[in-house]
């Protein structure tokens, strides 16, 4: 087992930073720490790296319990989401550090570190100080000061959060696929939903301290816990009623609207969530299609590789994406929305 | 990697409560020992006795405390003398930090760097230096009687020096660094637009100083005006080079009755009498900031 | 307009003793200005007085102990008050400051009837130490404000790929704040070197500090002599100001905001 979490938690007086978080992570796994602002992501990660005292829990890496060893004893490797790099040190020195530490030998040293500047496409700036350096090979550097020393586990708290949106999503691939070559195991911390579904094996949804779902990317997005997730991840439809069940199938009302939905025992629950892009807009008098819903084009919205409308649909408003296909709906036209039962979910 | 099997007491010290009082402990015991040993001494010693010859004799009485203030020469020539010294040359130097703190903060780069270190490099040289030049120039002979007479703006040498007027000069001169480093606070908070704007809706330099920049830079001039007050009420080093006995400031009766009366006590019980006044000054002052920084939040 | 001429005519009065003496010690005609030429003669009279040579080594050494003590201590100390929280520090904050609060005679009068007490007057180490508590709210000011600008995440990264605490100091912290802590260093060596007050009342005749040694000079001889030496404690002072200035900035270190 490459990390294991045990049930640990953090008070600041009285704030709680987390509080029973308990996670297992997989050798060579890669998974993210995805929660809004203070939801105690940054906790979690200084708590593995020995940085933050726990009131609760412990901590195992490859079955070793390290809850109460220093920093400096730990080898798991962070890399800090301002970088933290030295700036006395040009990146050979910075890299050459943690390995001079531990008493590696000249030689080694030299070969370790210009094997990793290689990987990462850094080869030409050993010479560089961290000022001479842009964003994006900053943020490198300090990966690479990390992976030198081969940690048992790799955590990063944001480390893309402070590179331009470009090279952001650019970085994402180039940092996917050199945790797949090196295999190490990775913890992600980000606020950034698209990151983490892009980037993870598995997403830990965390709120005010406390792990609301763990589960690949599809299964977070695809079938939310609660509320919070379903809209926290991704944009969603969320409309206040109540089931019924009628010749053998479920329906869920809205004011004058009945929209059919997957069948089961959902008598307790009384929202009903629906993606936006999962809402078909159509056109015409009369078309074909499931859970036909008239309404009225209020508002668009031009986002380039798609639209986003807002419907009137009998007085409730609904939100639906549709690509650019060149040919937009204008606002006031009349329509129809198709939403399939099994797009839609209770909670 | 064993040594997670030993016993967590041992390894749990980090980063938990730490080193801090080691840390501090080495400064503060210096200070115990060197600094408030000796102040609650000064204060006992100010209870003593002297008898001449035999130095001072440990007693508890108030009779130095009461010398100075009924004695009607100490009353009149030290304590009033400095108090009107004091005040005098804490005004004016407030009044006169005023334009190198304004062409400080309106001026930039190299200038502004230029200026401040012109304004600042006083505070790193020795007041010696400091009095001594200014006694080369205010002497008898000296530069500025040469200059005065020559452009016949008086008939004979001025008598700047052994009095109060070359005192209060001298100490005005001395106090401007401090308050234009409590000005320039002040002023540097002040948006330039701020002042941009009350000259755009018609309003003259002095006008837009008098309405917008100066009632903003008041709490660094209270500052100042509490920095230059105690150090001026406790001057010694000033009487003492410029004035002589002329101009027995309380400082420096202190320091002639403790160094050249040797009645410690006696001195001891004015310089209590000096730290308590500054004290004092520190105090109000500090309310008046207080309520200003008040008055300031409820504004805006 | 009126601001700028009367500003400048302002800080031109503040410099203008000091640029006189400077003048006088190199006039060959000593106080009758305007100059009528270049001389050494001053500084020559000056290295010949016994008083001014053994005042400047007594200066220098004074400043440098007093000095590497204050910075000592102004280090440990700011590094306890920035890197934790405790009970009272607001009270360990006005101690570590209050020097500089208390008016100069008292401190002096003060320390003076201690050393007499603890039979220590007329000792460098009597110097030494009241140098020392004026000097110990100037290094600590000047290393506490350095620390709050370093980044701790820096010593993190160095925990965190395996160095020890000391390792961290050593390679790490040290580098990077050291000068600030230089910048401390040279600010509390001139102040003491420049000393006046104190010295005043802890010299006895043994041990004289430079500008103890002026004064007592000029009590009774007022010559350029005099000009000479007070030009080599300004030159080091002109020294102390220009590394200042060039390593933290002369303003942020008095305590002037970034305009
Ligand atoms: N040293 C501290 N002292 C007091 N409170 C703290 C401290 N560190 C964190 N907290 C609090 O604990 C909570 C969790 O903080 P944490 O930094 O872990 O959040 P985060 O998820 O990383 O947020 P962000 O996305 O903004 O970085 C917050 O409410 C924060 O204010
Ligand atoms: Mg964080």
């Amino acid at each position: 087992m490459g990390l294991s979490i045990h049930q640990i938690g953090k008070r600041y007086g009285n704030v709680v930073a987390c509080a029973d978080v308990s996670l297992d992570v997989q050798d060579g796994e890669f998974i993210s720490l995805l929660g809004p602002s203070g939801c105690g992501k940054t906790t979690i990660l200084r708590a593995i790296a020995g940085f933050v005292t726990l009131d609760a829990g412990r901590i195992f890496v490859n079955d070793l319990d390290i809850t109460h060893l220093p920093p400096n004893k730990r080898n798991v490797g962070l890399v800090f989401q301002n970088y933290a790099l030295w700036p006395h040190l040009t990146v050979f020195e910075n890299l050459a550090f943690g390995l001079k530490i531990r008493g590696t030998r000249p030689p080694a040293i030299r070969e370790i570190i210009l094997g990793t500047l290689t990987l990462l496409g850094l080869r030409d700036l050993e010479t560089r100080y961290p000022r001479e350096l842009s964003g994006g090979q900053q943020q490198r550097v300090a990966l690479a000061r990390c992976l030198v020393l081969k940690p048992a586990i790799l955590l990063l708290d944001e480390p893309l959060s402070n590179l331009d949106r470009k090279l952001r999503n650019q970085m994402r691939i180039e940092l996917k696929k050199l945790q797949r070559r090196v295999g190490v195991t990775t913890l992600y911390v980000t606020h950034d939903q698209e990151e983490a579904l892009s980037m993870s094996d598995r997403i830990v949804v965390l709120d005010h301290g406390h792990v609301v779902q763990v589960g690949s990317p599809e299964h977070i997005y695809e079938s939310p816990q609660n509320p919070f997730v379903a809209d926290f991840i991704g944009n969603v439809n969320m409309l206040d009623g109540q089931a019924v069940q009628r010749d053998g199938k479920s329906y869920f009302r809205v004011g004058d609207l009945e929209i059919e939905i997957p069948p089961g025992n959902v008598a307790a629950k009384s929202r009903l969530f629906f993606r936006p892009e999962r809402v078909a807009i159509l056109r015409g008098r009369s078309p074909e299609g499931f859970n036909l819903i008239p309404g009225q084009v209020l508002f668009r919205v031009y986002l380039g590789a798609a639209f986003r409308y807002e419907i009137d649909a009998g007085g409730i408003v609904i939100t639906a994406d549709s690509t650019n296909t060149g040919s937009p709906i204008q606002v006031g036209e009349k329509v129809f929305l198709e939403i399939k039962p099994e797009d839609c979910f209770l909670l | 990697m064993n040594q997670t099997d030993a016993s967590p007491q041992r390894i749990r010290k980090f980063p938990g409560r730490s080193p801090y009082v080691l840390l501090l402990l080495p400064a503060i015991a210096f200070l115990a020992l060197f600094y408030l040993i000796p102040l609650s001494w000064i204060i006992r010693v100010s209870f003593y006795t002297h008898v001449p010859g035999a130095y001072m004799v440990p007693a508890f009485t108030a009779q130095n405390y009461l010398r100075l203030v009924t004695d009607p020469w100490y009353i009149r020539n030290s304590l009033w003398l400095t108090l009107k010294v004091a005040l005098i040359s804490t005004l004016a130097s407030v009044v006169l930090a005023y334009p190198p703190a304004l062409l400080i903060t309106r001026s930039t780069g190299k200038l502004r760097r230029f200026l401040l270190v012109s304004v600042l490099a006083p505070l790193l040289i020795s007041m010696v230096c400091l009095i001594f030049g200014w006694i080369v120039m205010f002497r008898g002979h000296g530069l500025m009687n040469q200059v005065l007479l020559g452009l016949h703006l008086v008939r004979e040498p001025v008598q700047w020096m052994y009095n109060t007027f070359g005192v209060t000069l001298a100490l005005i001169y001395i106090s401007i660094p401090y308050v234009v480093i409590s000005l320039l606070d002040s002023l540097q908070r002040v948006d330039p637009s701020w002042e941009e704007a009350a000259r755009n809706v018609g309003a003259n330099g002095w006008q837009t100083f008098l309405k917008i920049t100066l009632p903003l830079s008041i709490p660094g001039a209270v500052s100042g005006s509490m920095i230059a007050l105690t150090l001026n009420i406790c001057a010694f080093a000033v009487p003492l080079l410029l004035g002589g006995e002329k101009v027995p400031m309380a400082g420096l009766v202190a320091y002639y009755q403790a160094l050249e009366v040797n009645n410690l006590p006696f001195g001891a019980a004015i310089s209590v009498m000096l730290l308590l006044a500054s004290l004092l000054v520190i105090f109000v002052f500090q309310k008046v900031l207080h309520a200003l920084y008040l008055k300031r939040m409820e504004v805006s | 307009m009126f601001v700028r001429v009367t500003g400048i005519l302002i800080v031109v009065g503040l410099l203008l003793p000091i640029g006189v003496t400077v003048v006088v010690a190199f006039n060959s005609s000593g106080f009758l200005l305007p100059p009528s030429g270049f001389t050494l003669r001053w500084f020559e009279k000056a290295v010949r007085n016994r008083d001014f040579v053994q005042g400047f080594y007594v200066s220098l050494a004074v400043a440098t102990v007093a000095s590497l003590i204050a910075t000592g201590l102004g280090l440990l100390s700011a590094f306890g008050y920035v890197r934790y929280s405790f009970p009272g520090k607001d009270w360990v904050n006005l101690l570590f400051l209050s020097p500089l609060m208390v008016p100069v005679v008292v401190l002096g009068l003060a320390l003076y009837s201690y050393f007499v007490a603890l039979h220590l007057n007329d000792t460098l180490t009597a110097l030494v130490i009241g140098h020392a508590i004026t000097l110990i709210p100037l290094s600590f000011r000047t290393i506490t404000a350095s620390l709050y600008n370093f980044d701790v995440s820096m010593e993190e990264a160095a925990l965190n790929v395996g160095a020890s605490r000391i390792q961290t100091f050593a390679w790490i912290t040290f580098p990077i704040i050291k000068l600030g802590i230089l910048a401390g260093f040279i600010l509390s060596f001139i102040m003491s070197w420049n000393n006046f007050s104190i010295s005043l009342f802890l010299a006895g005749s043994k041990y004289v500090p430079l500008p103890v040694a002026i004064y007592s000079y000029i009590k009774f001889e007022f010559d350029a002599v005099a000009a000479a030496v007070s030009t080599i404690l300004i030159l080091l002072s002109g020294v102390a100001i220009f590394v200042i200035d060039r390593t933290m900035g002369l303003g942020a270190v008095m305590g002037v905001r970034k305009g």
